[in-house]
């Protein structure tokens, strides 16, 4: 199985973490590929957020705490940001895809390169500062299971936002503030998604319908999921 | 018992409101004309069987046995949302409406989408420009919502990470 972690700030650094340590000692899946993907660089101020244990680029970074804890782990790094050209060096058929990135325009570009290969699971996560929601999208023998990412969403299927290789200096020092525990909570969502897929093969269930999305909000302690219809 | 308006015109007015209050259970006919009379009688029992014998009243039932209790599948909510209302109307069935993580049962059967998430705006956060789904479907704000439907309406995807 191969496993991208695409994105490595507030919900990437702690997903891969927990992720990690999940894989290294599962027995079935200690031998996966895991590619950790990010061309940003952490830094002093990301202490607040992001679980990390050197300054530098974030995807090298992580990959050199992973394979210290996690010695059994095969981890790779890709200093890169995902866009059209990236995408295919990253996503393989069959991959599981954790997208943990701050912009839909990439949530975008992720889902439609999906949407070409036969078989594919895609989950991702995002937050505001209290709240936040984490899609999945699955596709087996070239038919979507669930909804892809832009389906439901017109703000990913027609993004206001940019790449952050598309943004300045200024705009990407103005992000908004983030809160820990919002990004623990799609971290924490996305390792039951994967969990489910890992031991069902197939997104988590409720009733007889695939789960699409699910929202947590931190203030009312509440996790819904819903399973929406494929278009 | 069935009643043909034949039958009933051929009576006078006082052998008809007699008959309302002491066979047929119809009060406050005294009052009435001869033609709401009738039509009262008419409306209770016009299509009301009429009487069959002991075989095949019996043969009916058998045919129309009710499908043991244990074999029913599915689920229904109710819950008092009328206190002060007549006997036989304080309960309305309510329908689960939910905005992201936020959720509840409300009694908007029969209401559209786009009022329920009007009137449901500031309980459970809903924007002004949120999509209404019906049971993991995307529906116009014309929907009308039935018994039974899951309503959700659409909160964006968290945009940061």
């Amino acid at each position: 199985m191969d496993i991208a972690i695409i994105g490595l700030g507030g919900i990437g650094s702690i997903l891969c973490g927990r992720l990690g340590k999940f894989l290294n000692y599962s027995r079935e899946l200690r031998t996966v590929n895991v590619a950790l993907v990010d061309g940003d660089e952490y830094e002093d101020k990301n202490y607040e957020r992001q679980e990390f244990s050197a300054i530098g680029n974030k995807a090298k970074s992580k990959s050199i705490d992973l394979k210290m804890k996690y010695p059994n782990l095969n981890v790779t790094a890709h200093e890169v940001f995902v866009n059209e050209n990236t995408a295919a060096d990253i996503i393989k058929e069959g991959s599981v895809v954790l997208l943990c990135v701050d912009n839909h325009k990439t949530r975008k570009i992720v889902s439609n390169y999906c949407k070409q290969l036969q078989n594919v699971t895609l989950i991702s996560g995002g937050n505001d500062f209290i709240d936040g929601n984490v899609q999945i999208y699955v596709r087996k023998c070239g038919e979507d299971l669930t909804p892809d990412l832009c389906s439901y969403h017109p703000e990913i299927a027609n993004p206001d936002d940019k790449l952050p290789e598309e943004m300045s200096c200024e705009e990407l020092a103005n992000s908004s503030p983030q809160l820990y525990f919002a990004n623990l909570g799609a971290a924490t969502l996305m390792c039951w998604a994967f969990y489910s897929f890992v031991v069902t093969g197939n997104p988590p269930m409720v009733g007889e319908a695939y789960i699409s999305d699910a929202y947590f909000d931190i203030t009312t302690m509440s996790v819904i999921a819903s399973a929406r219809v494929v278009k | 018992m069935s009643y043909k308006k034949e039958t009933l015109e051929a009576k006078t007015s006082k052998e008809l409101k007699r008959m309302c209050t002491h066979r047929l259970g119809l009060p406050g006919m005294w009052k009435k004309t001869k033609d709401e009379v009738i039509d009262a009688i008419m409306a209770k029992y016009a299509n009301a069987p009429g009487k069959k014998s002991r075989r095949a009243a019996a043969a009916a039932v058998k045919e129309d046995a009710p499908i043991p209790l244990g074999s029913i599948a599915g689920t229904f909510r109710s819950s008092i949302t009328k206190p002060d209302a007549p006997f036989g109307f304080k309960t309305s069935t309510t329908v689960q409406v939910t905005c992201g993580a936020n959720t509840g049962k409300f009694p908007v059967s029969g209401r559209k989408v786009s009022e329920v998430g009007e009137f449901l705006r500031e309980v459970l956060n809903v924007s002004k420009l949120s999509t209404g789904i019906v049971n993991g479907k995307a529906v116009d704000g014309d929907y009308i919502i039935k018994d039974g439907d899951v309503v959700e309406f659409l909160k964006p995807a968290g945009r940061k990470g």
